[in-house]
C-alpha cells in the first residue's frame, strides 16, 4: 500500500478553538444520555426502554412520540 | 514527561469532531505525536508541527490503519482513537503513566460513551482528576473507540480482520501473554458512534471480518 509520510507546513488554520477555560470533566455516571426506542406496539417500545434501562442507574424521564408509519418512539434520559 | 503517540484514522465524515480531538491532543503535554492516517486524501492538512499524515492511495480499513499507525510511531506508548469522538483536555496526559509494557490494552468503559448526533461544544471539558482503570475479562460496547496501551502490548492485527474485531484480537493476545486488559473507569467520552463503519459500503467487509475472526479464534483457542 503506497503512503506518503510527511509532516506538512501550512495551511489556512482550520482548527477553530473556543477560547473559554472548559469546565471540569464529570464523571461519566453524572452525565445525563438520552436513548430512543422504535416499536410498532408502544409496549414494545416500553419493553425495549426498560430493557436498556435494566443496569442503568437513574432514570430521569422517558417521552413518547408518534413516529409515524414506523410506530411510536420512547426516548429516555438516564444517568 | 515520557510522550504518547496518538493515532487517528480517518476517512474525514466527521470532520468537526476530528478537527476538535486533533487540537486537544495538540494542547495535550504528553502527546509527543500525532499520526493521522488519512483514507481519504483531499488538500486538507493541519498545520502543526505534532501532526504526522500518512497519506493513503485508497483506504486501507480501521484495523490496518492501527498496524500501520503503532508500526510509524515514535514513542513506546499509543494511543489510537475514532475520529468521531470527544475527549476532555488533559486526557492523555492523566493517562499516560498507566500506559506500562505489563497491562494489557486499555479501551472505554461501555457507560461513559455517550451517544450524541452532533458535535456540541457544550461536551468540551477539561480533564483535571485523576482516572482510575478497572480490569476487565471481556469487552463491553464501544471499548475500541479509543485503545491505548505501551507498544509492547500492541500485537500486529491480522490483514483480514479490517474494520470490527480489531480490538477483539488485542484482548485475546494480550490476555494469552497473560496480561490483564482494562478500561478507563467513569469517563465520558462523547461520539457519534460509527459514523462512518456503518456505511451501508461496509456491510460485505464487516460479514468477512466476522468470519475471519471467527477463524482465528477457532484456529488461536
Amino acid at each position: 500500500m503506497a503512503k506518503t509520510k510527511a509532516t506538512l507546513k501550512t495551511d489556512d488554520g482550520t482548527i477553530a478553538r473556543d477560547k473559554v477555560p472548559p469546565k471540569p470533566t464529570p464523571p461519566a455516571s453524572q452525565v445525563e444520555k438520552t436513548e430512543s426506542f422504535t416499536a410498532a406496539f408502544k409496549v414494545d417500545a416500553h419493553a425495549a426502554a426498560d430493557y436498556f434501562l435494566a443496569d442503568k442507574e437513574e432514570e430521569l424521564s422517558r417521552e413518547e412520540t408518534d413516529s409515524g408509519n414506523e410506530g411510536i418512539k420512547v426516548t429516555i434520559t438516564y444517568k | 514527561m515520557n510522550k504518547v503517540s496518538a493515532i487517528i484514522p480517518t476517512l474525514w465524515k466527521a470532520k468537526e469532531f476530528t478537527d476538535h480531538l486533533v487540537d486537544v491532543l495538540i494542547e495535550d503535554k504528553s502527546v509527543g505525536e500525532i499520526i493521522i492516517i488519512d483514507n481519504a486524501p483531499t488538500d486538507f492538512f493541519y498545520d502543526n508541527e505534532k501532526v504526522v499524515t500518512l497519506r493513503q492511495e485508497e483506504n486501507i480499513y480501521v484495523n490496518p490503519s492501527w498496524n500501520l499507525g503503532v508500526e510509524e510511531s515514535y514513542y513506546d506508548k499509543f494511543i489510537i482513537f475514532n475520529d468521531d469522538i470527544i475527549i476532555p483536555y488533559n486526557f492523555v496526559s492523566q493517562l499516560e503513566s498507566m500506559l506500562t509494557s505489563d497491562k494489557g490494552i486499555i479501551g472505554i468503559d461501555e457507560r461513559g460513551v455517550i451517544k450524541i448526533p452532533i458535535f456540541d461544544s457544550k461536551n468540551i471539558t477539561f480533564l483535571d482528576r485523576k482516572i482510575d482503570l478497572k480490569p476487565i475479562k471481556k469487552r463491553g460496547w464501544g471499548f475500541g473507540i479509543t485503545l491505548a496501551g505501551h507498544r509492547k502490548s500492541y500485537y500486529k492485527i491480522p490483514e483480514n480482520i479490517r474494520i470490527w474485531y480489531g480490538d477483539d484480537y488485542l484482548i485475546q493476545m494480550n490476555s494469552k501473554d497473560f496480561k490483564v486488559n482494562y478500561i478507563v473507569d467513569d469517563l465520558p467520552i462523547f461520539t457519534m458512534m460509527s459514523a462512518t463503519s456503518d456505511l451501508e459500503e461496509f456491510e460485505d467487509i464487516k460479514n468477512i471480518d466476522h468470519l475471519m475472526y471467527d477463524r482465528f479464534g477457532k484456529k488461536e483457542n
